[in-house]
């Protein structure tokens, strides 16, 4: 799947600040691995700092680009409208994360019984991890149908 | 950014402890449905965890660093101006708190805090 670059805009129905992914860098059938950032007039950024919690939204949109590129093409396809149903397990290296700085994010797919998958996603600043966790998205169709 | 009102604060005895909750609302226009989405307005799952830690806060104004979340589940979607509270109630070591967000008394989302460390009172 990866290779033209396809604007986010087409991937993830977030749009203005709640849009974390600002790239996807790679993307294939069980992973995908994207930039993020988190805009520092971002709703929970406080004295210049976000909290680590926001690690859980870019590992959902990653998780969420990813489904609407593997469905590209397909009738009805569009940005993926699914829903984070359960945060199975998280670990945050420290309490905030920077804001206005590139993050790298990757997702991987853990299992699959559509419409529910299940992923592992990682949360590094340059090359250091500081957010790990598993993720459950229920699809429930994209947005464009 | 807030969403509890310390004043609303009601507490509830409850086996092995007590259960400390706020009512709260938010509003269509708030700056956390922004972009989530345009379409259709659903408060983010990390907007729930945002309460819960804020309600955590009000408990304990020297609330340790989030270390994990355990078996965090959204049950139900969250929209402008519903109807909502959340409890925080002990977790399993002192180093944890249950919450639980409900919306219009349904279950919203509900899941385990994990602190960096022990923290004394409530």
């Amino acid at each position: 799947m990866s290779g033209v670059p396809v604007p986010l805009l087409e991937l993830l129905p977030h749009t203005g600040t709640a849009r974390l992914l600002t790239a996807v860098v790679h993307c294939d059938d069980t992973s995908v691995m994207a930039v993020g950032e988190i805009r520092s007039d971002h709703p929970f950024v406080c004295d210049g700092q976000a909290p680590a919690f926001l690690a859980i939204e870019l590992g959902a949109q990653a998780a969420a680009a990813m489904e609407s590129m593997a469905r590209r093409g397909m009738p009805l396809s569009g940005p993926m409208r699914g829903r984070l149903v359960r945060i199975r397990d998280a670990q945050f290296a420290e309490d905030t994360l920077p804001v206005n700085t590139p993050l790298e994010v990757t997702a991987h797919v853990v299992a699959l019984a559509l419409p529910l998958a299940v992923y592992r996603v990682r949360v590094c600043l340059e090359g250091v991890e500081r957010a790990t966790a598993t993720l459950s998205t229920y699809d429930s169709g994209s947005a464009a149908a | 950014m807030r969403f509890l009102r310390p004043s609303d604060r009601q507490s509830t005895l409850i086996a092995g402890g007590s259960s400390e909750s706020w009512p709260f609302t938010v509003p269509a226009g708030h700056p956390c449905f922004a972009g989530h989405f345009d379409d259709g307005a659903i408060l983010p799952g990390v907007a729930h965890l945002s309460v819960a830690l804020e309600a955590c806060a009000l408990l304990n104004p020297r609330v340790p660093a989030l270390l994990a979340l355990e078996d965090v589940r959204f049950m139900r979607p969250v929209l402008p101006g519903d109807a909502c509270h959340v409890a925080i109630t002990p977790g399993c070591g002192s180093s944890s708190r249950r919450f639980e967000i409900q919306c219009h008394g349904d279950a919203a989302s509900r899941g385990v805090l994990v602190f960096a460390s022990p923290w004394t009172g409530q």
